[in-house]
């Protein structure tokens, strides 16, 4: 099964008063249908690869590296043919659903909008397709809610919304970044669920950023753990989580209230200078000298690869 | 030496002609003891951070009143106030507005420690005597709060906070704006600030895995009163 | 900083340098006469008034006027409106209702009608001027400064120095100030302009300060000494155009701050 989803060596600095780098050599891979979860804390770049597949990254971003999206080199695709690709074949669902939302238009409209653009469906048509989509993801009637405007519906519909939107053109590959960030327990729950079962249904990818563990877990076949910008270990979702191999992910489930809250000494790196050799071994417990000089690369150890030199 | 608030009644009246509103605080009472965690949970918007407000002075109650070492601090005369004032602090949710963000941290520790009357010989070694127990160093100093991360930002809040040695320390959702290893270190610290110097928490928050964690009592706020757990 | 903010600060130092070192712009000094009503010429670019004065001296040297009971007043109703807006949005409660109700009352009060009476008990001058333009224009600034207290009072950081038991001045001045500036600095440019303009109709209807010209004195003279009836454009013009320069500028710069975002994140 060839893999829908290359990216190789990808690299991304952000030019300003002074480099930004973001990320480093990231190499992954996700197979038609497979949800693989990115997980990580704040500032480790997860999000700034999930923007790097999508083309969505500022000018400031310079991008080096490799993705390969059914064959074809996304970095290479001038913007025009992107934006076919975009919503067509690759569904963004993004953080703040409230933002993504125009508040002038009706829902209907906007879910409805897809169809229009990329399949130049008329208004009737895709009204109804906006209506399907709806009910799919747990609307009850669904000509009702595409009648409301986004300021008067909750933040929690308007994610779903957002992804029907997203969603509506069956693409075989979904991005979504962080869509459980700042929802309480429960809602968490339900929209990680329901985007599992959307990606399933339809037999799509699902690339999910995220921050929180437990979703990763419940959710991807999958996991990457990305640290300062790479990642440090990739593998099966249920053996990565149990029993994680590099340090740090070891510290990062470690500190989870189910693993014990144990904290990991130190804070993560500023990505404007990272620490020499390895950049977890300042707050590594097993480090070595070699650590500090050798910036050590990914090595398949069993089911995984790990970057680590231990 | 205790805080406790007895028959506290908060309602807010949104204007001098509507109805009264629903008190968001009704009939409550509630103990603190030094060297304890009371964990403190409810739905969002139960009143749990008014609570907070309340106990640490910063909102009057309609109704009932809050007492500290015996005394009502309504009634506390100047002198016993400004006790009452430095022994029971407040940190907050968002870090970021833990801070005054126009502030350095250097100039954020100078005014408390001006307030102290620290002379200024000693104040660059008190600083930093403040700054190590939260796993900070000097280099945060020239910085502005918008620098920084979320987790330095909540711990230098701690440390300033800690400058005053309180007997009291309401903590209104400290850590859910961090990254789960961040919470971890911040969750840790207080812990062991709590063992070393014992001050009583009043910790609030929304995750049940975390209040089980810090908390030696814990309860609900339903209905405007708090219902302690078994 | 946006590119009308740019033209705005450009031109406003200009009128600034001006109004600082008449000196060195005006061809002539402040006192010398010479053949009154002279049409503009090569000697007199802008001609002469009924006195003998050449224009252009009289316009350079009015900038100091103008400006300066400008910035003057504004910088008057800025402090009142501070103290004011600040206490008010501070204590709350009743401290809050007395001082909201005070803005209402200078509200309602008529600017001109009063310096109008006052004219006619007191001797008309710079100092009244700036003391009654100042006076009268702190309200709306007042109300700005509140809101934004308001907001800023529910802060951590504002809340924790209460809690700390630093003086209700202190916070005021140290912790709210600084982060409401952002909101205060185009009031006070738009304060600026405005006076700048109640100058200039006060003087014109003849209740400026005789001894200190400035450009709506100008246009004062220029309309009672038969300026107006002669057709004598280069002198009632010029000084309606740099009021009205000046007060675009300062206007442009008093824009453009808005587009600063603050950085007080509230919850």
């Amino acid at each position: 099964m060839s893999a829908l989803l290359e990216v190789d060596g990808l690299s991304v600095t952000f030019r300003g008063e002074q480099t930004v780098h973001a990320v480093s050599d990231v190499s992954l891979s996700l197979a038609e249908g497979e949800i693989l979860a990115l997980v990580g804390e704040s500032g480790c770049g997860k999000s700034v690869i999930a923007h790097a597949v999508a083309r969505l990254l500022p000018p400031s971003a310079v991008v080096s590296g490799s993705i390969r999206f059914q064959g074809r080199d996304l970095l290479s695709l001038p913007e025009r043919e992107m934006v076919g690709v975009r919503g067509n074949r690759i569904g963004i669902i993004l953080q703040n659903p409230s933002l993504a939302l125009n508040p002038l238009h009706t829902v209907g409209r906007q879910v409805a909008e897809p169809l229009r653009v990329h399949r130049g469906e008329e208004k009737g048509r895709a009204l109804q397709g906006a209506a399907r989509a709806l009910s799919g993801l747990g609307f009850a009637d669904p000509e009702r809610t595409m009648a409301l405007y986004p300021s008067m519906c909750s933040g929690g519909m308007n994610q779903r919304f957002v992804t029907a939107a997203s969603t509506i053109l069956d693409p075989p590959f979904l991005i979504a970044d962080e869509p459980t960030k700042g929802l309480d327990r429960e809602r968490v729950g339900e929209i990680a669920e329901g985007l599992e079962r959307l990606a399933r249904e339809r037999g799509a990818a699902l690339l999910l950023i995220t921050h929180d563990l437990r979703v990763a877990g419940s959710v991807a076949d999958r996991v990457a753990v990305c640290y300062a910008g790479e990642i440090v270990e990739a593998g099966p979702a249920g053996s990565v989580l149990s029993a994680p191999r590099h340090p740090y992910a070891r510290g990062l489930i470690g500190s989870t209230p189910e693993g014990g809250f144990v904290p990991i000494p130190g804070s993560s790196p500023s990505p404007i200078s990272p620490p020499p050799g390895c950049r977890f071994h300042p707050r590594c417990p097993h480090r070595t000298e070699r650590c500090a000089l050798e910036h050590p690369v990914p090595v398949r150890v069993g089911d995984r690869d790990v970057r680590c030199l231990l | 030496m205790t805080l406790k608030a007895e028959e506290i009644t908060v309602a807010y009246r949104p204007g001098l002609l509507s109805r009264s509103a629903r008190p968001v605080l009704e009939g409550l009472s509630i103990t603190l003891e030094k060297g304890e965690t009371v964990g403190l949970m409810g739905a969002s918007g139960s009143g749990k951070s008014t609570l907070g407000r309340v106990l640490a002075g910063l909102e009057r109650p309609q109704a009932g009143a809050v007492t500290y070492r015996g005394n009502e601090i309504r009634e506390m005369g100047r002198e016993e106030y400004a006790v009452f004032r430095q022994h029971v602090q407040v940190m907050f949710q968002d870090p970021t507005g833990a801070l005054n963000p126009k502030k350095t941290i250097e100039r954020s520790f100078e005014d408390v420690l001006r307030l102290l009357r620290v002379p200024p010989a000693r104040r660059g070694e008190t600083v930093r005597d403040a700054l190590s127990p939260v796993g900070l160093d000097e280099e945060v100093l020239p910085r502005l709060p918008s620098q920084l991360s979320g987790g330095q930002n909540q711990r230098i809040a701690l440390a300033r906070i800690l400058l005053l040695d309180p007997e009291y320390i309401v903590l209104d959702e400290p850590t859910s704006a961090l990254d789960v290893s961040v919470q971890a270190q911040v969750l840790h610290l207080l812990k062991d600030l709590q063992e070393e110097r014992g001050p009583g928490y009043l910790f609030i928050s929304h995750d049940p895995d975390v209040v089980g964690f810090m908390a030696d009592r814990r309860g609900v706020l339903r209905g405007g009163k708090f219902c302690e757990e078994e | 900083m946006t590119g009308l903010n740019r033209w705005g600060i450009g031109l406003l130092v200009v009128f600034v340098i001006v109004a600082i070192v008449p000196q060195a712009i005006a061809p002539y000094g402040p006192k010398e006469r010479s053949m009154p009503y002279q049409l503009p010429s090569a000697e007199h670019l802008l001609g002469t008034d009924d006195i003998g004065t050449d224009i252009l001296t009289e316009l350079v040297y009015s900038a100091r006027i103008s400006l300066l009971v400008g910035f003057a007043a504004a910088a008057l109703a800025t402090a009142i409106g501070l103290s004011i807006g600040l206490a008010a949005g501070y204590c709350r409660g009743a401290a809050d209702e007395v001082l909201m109700g005070a803005t209402d009352v200078v509200l309602i009060i008529p600017k001109i009608p009063l310096i109008i009476v006052l004219a006619a008990f007191l001797r008309p001058g710079v100092g009244l001027m700036i003391l009654v333009l100042g006076l009268l224009g702190w309200e709306s600034i007042a109300r700005v400064v509140r809101a934004k207290t308001l907001q800023v009072r529910e802060t951590g950081f504002v809340m924790s120095a209460r809690c700390m038991g630093f003086s209700p001045f202190r916070i005021m001045g140290s912790e709210i100030l600084p982060n409401i500036m952002h909101v205060v600095a185009p009031k006070f440019m738009l304060a600026t302009a405005a006076a700048m303009i109640s100058e200039a109709s006060l003087s014109f209807l003849g209740l400026g300060d005789p001894t200190m010209k400035s450009w709506g004195m100008m246009i004062s003279f220029a309309f009672s000494e038969g300026g107006f009836i002669r057709d004598m454009w280069w002198w009632y013009l010029p000084p309606g155009i740099c009021i009205t320069l000046c007060v675009v500028a300062i206007a442009a710069i008093g824009f453009s701050f808005e587009g600063d975002g603050a950085e007080v994140r509230i919850e």
